[in-house]
């Protein structure tokens, strides 16, 4: 078992009137592809953040297991250095930082913890180069500064680009899909297809079907009120695309009233 | 340039009187050896002074500059310390300069090139009285009543001097520091100047120069001025730049030391077409005080003047910025620019910016900017899952933002020499920072 999420209670930190998550359960094997599918508000990102190690959020409740230990012990720096690798819904902008420097840094930070030797200049630009073609981006990419003056879809393959670089274990896609047009939705599904093993897990959140169309999970989760309340195959990305989250929802009210 | 009316001194404090008598005092020893034409400049510093007095907190100029430090700290005219060149080595940059070093604020021959080698075009002399002109402030007279050593550089019509010529100013034991500076480049000439002001003990410097630039027609000057004079010491710099028709004039400050400074840059625009640009970069810690201030005087057409100013200030540290933009009313078609922006990396930072235009003619485009902010939590977390260390993260970032004015610079060496020294700073504060 690569994650093992056991009945994760958490809320907004120093908030106990916003509980978000209630007693989330998830197991996810290496090599397999989960997608999280739920209406908005179900929790969706904070999952993903609460996962990533993102100090908004309070565990109050529940375990995080991780190849083996224990997610929470960790700090985010940390989970990222194990091979948590989260792609931001809002990939960030930092002025005045070279991605070449970014990544050189995040690509070191990372072989420092698998006891790999560093990067230095031109080994990292030859690393990178063959991940920029992958991708699909601009040639001066490294030159500019992290996510300055990209478009909304740039941001978005970036950090799958990232994601390419850094070689994660388990890899946190948060609504990569909103907002981008068919080009370069199809981009980021090749990156993820193109990433996925038999060591790589993936959780993949999203609103839309589309995505998936493109990914083909091998388990799809109905997130709601910060639980997961139905889980089957990929047939259910159509179910509810069809019928939308009620009858779900519906169903699972009437279980619990039971 | 509009005269300043001088009001009527404030009521001066026991302190501020005990500093004015002092400072007359050492004044005075000074003038007993010296020609009467120098006591003459002396006399009508100190007539300032003794009228005007020392600013106070309600002068508004003065507001966020705290001087009753420096009153309390009074400092003596020094005799030279031994300074021997491989103390500088580590401080100078190793490119290749033309050297002029003056240690505890008397010019050094040993320590400094040549003065009959200057680079072709370049007549660099000495003079042994204060420049001459109505101090307009209490440091400028200060300035008159105390310097006693000025340097002239003249630059050639049409030389291009390519190699930098670097003022180091070193001191070895507390006292007096004040250095005039006289440039003059002639048309269609270029030189760059670096200023460095280097403290190689604990004790402390009163350091108050003041400079005057003079380009002509076409002439082009690019100047740095470091400024890391220990934590103990108190700078002050007054600077005047006049600039002929289409010259061209590059001012970086970048302060990262003294307890309490104040670096003034005037600028007049006299003529069509002049280009100016003014920066600074500060970072400063602990109980530190870094004032930064234009004033940019756009007098006739199709100037063009830009800022950037960028302060990070740790623990208690405050910045002040004041920068004014000034359009005459023929100055049509001026382009100005000015920028400031401050990271605060503590809840106890505090900053002070004052940006100010004022516009008489009609037709320009002028625009001033400032923010003030904390580090960005978001870019933090972005780089920690990213596997970036938190503390690196901080240092990244702040980095980042913090020798963007640098980026103006053309010289690679300068730029690379001035970006190491700030980065040696930054690396020795990260500790402090959280």
């Amino acid at each position: 078992m690569l994650l093992d999420v056991q009945n994760l209670k958490a809320q907004v930190a120093e908030d106990e009137s916003k509980q978000i998550l209630k007693g989330l359960n998830l197991q996810i094997k290496a090599g397999e592809v989960h997608a999280i599918m739920g209406p908005n508000g179900a929790g969706k990102s904070t999952l993903s953040s609460v996962l990533a190690g993102r100090e908004d959020y309070e565990v109050t409740e529940g375990s995080i297991q991780f190849d083996g230990e224990d997610l929470l012990d960790i700090d985010a720096e940390d989970r990222a250095r194990k091979g948590v690798f989260l792609a931001f819904q809002y990939p960030v902008e930092i002025p005045g930082v070279s991605n070449k420097l970014f990544l050189q840094t995040s690509v070191n930070a990372i072989r420092e913890e698998r006891g790999q030797p560093a990067l230095d200049m031109f080994d990292f630009d030859e690393f990178a180069q063959e991940k920029i073609e992958l991708m699909g981006m601009r040639k001066d990419l490294l030159e500019r500064s992290v996510n300055v003056g990209f478009s909304g879809g740039e941001k978005k393959r970036n950090d799958i680009f990232q994601m390419a670089l850094l070689e994660p274990k388990l890899c946190i896609l948060d609504e990569t899909d909103s907002g981008l047009d068919i080009d370069a939705m199809k981009v980021v599904a090749n990156g993820v297809n193109s990433l996925r093993s038999d060591e790589r897990s993936f959780i993949v959140v999203t609103h839309y079907q589309r995505l998936l169309d493109y990914i083909k999970p091998d388990f799809v989760h109905v997130l709601y009120d910060g639980q997961i309340i139905k889980t089957g195959g990929f047939e259910l990305v159509h179910e509810l695309e069809e019928n939308g989250y009620d009858q779900i929802v519906q169903a699972f009210h009437a279980q619990a009233n039971i | 340039m509009t005269t300043k009316i001088n009001k009527p001194a404030p009521k001066q404090s026991p302190i501020a009187l005990k500093a004015i008598e002092h400072y007359l005092g050492v004044s005075n020893e000074l003038m007993a050896q010296e020609p009467a034409d120098v006591q003459r400049i002396r006399k009508t510093a100190q007539a300032y002074l003794s009228e005007q007095g020392l600013p106070t907190r309600r002068h508004e100029d003065w507001q966020y500059t705290p001087l009753s430090g420096w009153m309390n700290a009074l400092q003596s005219q020094k005799s030279p310390g031994v300074v021997l060149a491989n103390q500088l080595k580590d401080h100078l940059p190793s490119f290749d300069c033309f050297k002029l070093v003056f240690v505890d604020g008397v010019f050094s021959e040993t320590l400094s090139d040549t003065l009959s080698n200057a680079p072709k075009g370049c007549e660099i002399t000495l003079q042994s009285a204060p420049l001459s002109f109505q101090p307009q402030d209490a440091f400028q007279a200060l300035y008159a009543m105390l310097s006693t050593q000025t340097l002239s550089v003249q630059v050639q019509p049409k030389a291009w001097v390519e190699t930098p010529i670097l003022i180091a100013q070193v001191s070895t034991q507390p006292g007096v520091e004040s250095l005039g500076m006289k440039v003059v480049v002639n048309e269609q000439a270029q030189c760059s100047f670096i200023q460095q002001h280097i403290t190689l003990d604990n004790s402390v410097q009163f350091s108050n120069g003041y400079q005057q630039f003079e380009l002509k027609e076409q002439a082009q000057v690019k100047q740095y001025v470091l400024q890391n004079l220990n934590g103990q010491s108190f700078y002050f710099k007054n600077q005047g730049v006049t600039q002929g028709k289409q010259s061209d004039f590059q001012s970086f400050y970048i302060s990262l030391g003294a307890l309490v400074s104040r670096h003034m840059n005037v600028v007049e625009m006299n003529a069509e077409y002049c280009e100016t640009s003014q920066n600074s970069v500060v970072l400063v810690e602990g109980k530190q005080v870094c004032d930064s201030r234009t004033i940019t005087q756009h007098n006739q057409p199709h100037g063009n003047s830009q800022q950037l100013h960028k302060f990070v200030l740790y623990q208690q540290a405050r910045g002040v910025f004041n920068g004014m933009i000034y359009v005459a009313e023929d100055a049509q078609k001026t382009n100005g620019l000015m920028e400031n922006k401050n990271l605060l990396l503590s809840n106890e930072a505090k900053m002070d910016t004052k940006p100010q235009l004022e516009i008489y003619a009609d037709d320009v485009k002028c625009a001033h900017g400032c923010a003030s902010g904390q580090i960005d939590e978001n870019q933090l977390f972005y780089c920690q899952a990213r596997g970036i260390r938190k503390a690196d993260a901080l240092n990244l970032i702040t980095q980042a933002f913090l020798l963007e004015p640098l980026d103006l610079i053309g010289s690679a060496d300068i730029k690379k020499w001035l970006t190491l020294q700030v980065n040696n700073k930054l690396a020795s504060l990260a500790d402090v920072a959280r």
